[in-house]
């Protein structure tokens, strides 16, 4: 008869020898230890370029270009710009911005026509502006900016009658009012 | 760079404060080829070789240390996770099999603790609760019953203990590896060890009634 502790320290040897891990588990530790899955670029990419097209859409879309009439005034050399009260010997710069081709400045003082531009010796034109000069005497100055799809004639001289042509042709308009003292 | 997993005896390169004789296995190590994978980047074959290589042997350790099937498949896997993790930091202070069931003996008593918190269910082929068929007092005990007996038994020990017990005896470690593992000295082991077997002859003989 063998040693019973011997005995003993051999069944411990044997202890679980029946025993098998269960089926699959080296694919869950696999599973487990795999790197996370790395997103196709094209998963970050498809929202960006999304973005790209609607940014372009909103940028790049033709629109009608905006249409306004700035002034500025010159006193003693000084550009004043803003909300200013006119004075007697400033020299008033009439922009009308994004009119296009067919684009015209007049200015009424007194509803009588003292200058039309272009055409006249103090105006200047651009592919985008067309602008007046005029120095401010004592009056009611209006300040009439058009645009048209079509070139536009030039005004008669009283302003009533001049805007209601202009109009009937189809002109659009923008009007400053300025009283000089 | 990081330490080897904490809960493991320290395992630093040489210049480490703690110099250690150099180790034999780092030579004879049959696991070497898993560092050599590992040295070349490829983790996911080093696990694959140790899986295939130590996966039966921690499976059948972790279920007969805690005696439950489902618990013993979970920690299994928690190891070769752990050490799929930590196999960069290895650096062949032990064999890599000391190494791993280090990582494994951890594991087991973590879930031991917590089976004793939560009360656990024990599964079914638990053998502390089938009924011994009792020989006639002083009869020779035979293998199988022997078996059921042990396995009862050693559920009496502390975890410790029957921890090391297996690590003994079923999985064949010097007390050396078991001292590397269990961050204790050798003979502190062996004498834990010697100490549980009397107690088991003692127990097996009293539930069996036989004599071993």
């Amino acid at each position: 008869m063998s040693d019973p502790i011997a005995r003993i320290e051999e069944a411990l040897a044997g202890l679980g020898a029946e025993h098998e891990p269960p089926r699959g588990w080296e694919a869950r530790v696999l599973a487990a230890t795999a790197p996370p899955k790395q997103r196709r670029w094209w998963v970050f990419a498809a929202p960006a370029v999304a973005l790209a097209a609607v940014a372009v859409f909103v940028l790049r879309w033709p629109r009608e270009p905006g249409f306004e009439l700035a002034i500025t005034f010159d006193r003693d050399s000084v550009v004043v710009r803003g909300d200013v009260s006119p004075h007697v010997g400033d020299v008033a710069h009439a922009t009308a911005i994004g009119g296009g081709p067919n684009c015209a400045v007049w200015i009424y003082r007194d509803d009588a026509l003292v200058m039309a531009c272009p055409g006249g010796a103090k105006c200047r034109s651009s592919s985008t502006s067309t602008s007046a000069d005029v120095t401010l005497t004592i009056g009611t100055y209006w300040i009439v900016a058009l645009r048209a799809s079509s070139p536009i004639a030039m005004p008669a001289g009283k302003i009533d009658l001049d805007l209601a042509r202009a109009q009937d042709e189809g002109a659009t308009l923008a009007r400053k009012h300025l009283t000089v003292h | 760079m990081a330490p080897e997993n904490p809960k493991l005896p320290p395992a630093g390169p040489s210049g480490d404060a703690r110099e250690t004789p150099p180790n034999p296995a780092r030579v004879t190590d049959p696991d070497s080829d898993v560092v050599g994978l590992v040295a070349n980047g490829d983790m996911t074959g080093a696990l694959r070789r140790l899986m295939e290589r130590h996966g039966t042997s921690v499976y059948r350790y972790c279920r007969e240390a805690l005696r439950d099937a489902t618990l013993a498949d979970d920690v299994q896997q928690q190891v070769f996770i752990e050490a799929f993790r930590d196999l960069p930091r290895f650096h062949q202070r032990s064999s890599i099999r000391t190494w791993l069931f280090g990582i494994a003996r951890h594991r087991v008593l973590d879930a031991a603790k917590s089976r004793r918190r939560a009360q656990a269910h024990i599964d079914g082929d638990d053998a502390t609760g089938v009924p011994d068929p009792r020989p006639a007092p002083g009869e020779w005990i035979d293998g199988v019953r022997l078996r059921k007996a042990l396995v009862a038994c050693l559920d009496e020990l502390r975890a410790q203990v029957r921890v090391a017990l297996l690590l003994r005896f079923q999985q064949g470690f010097t007390f050396e590896d078991m001292a590397v593992m269990c961050d204790e000295k050798p003979g502190t082991l062996q004498a834990q060890v010697t100490r549980a077997l009397p107690v088991l002859r003692a127990c097996i003989e009293n539930r069996t009634g036989g004599s071993l």
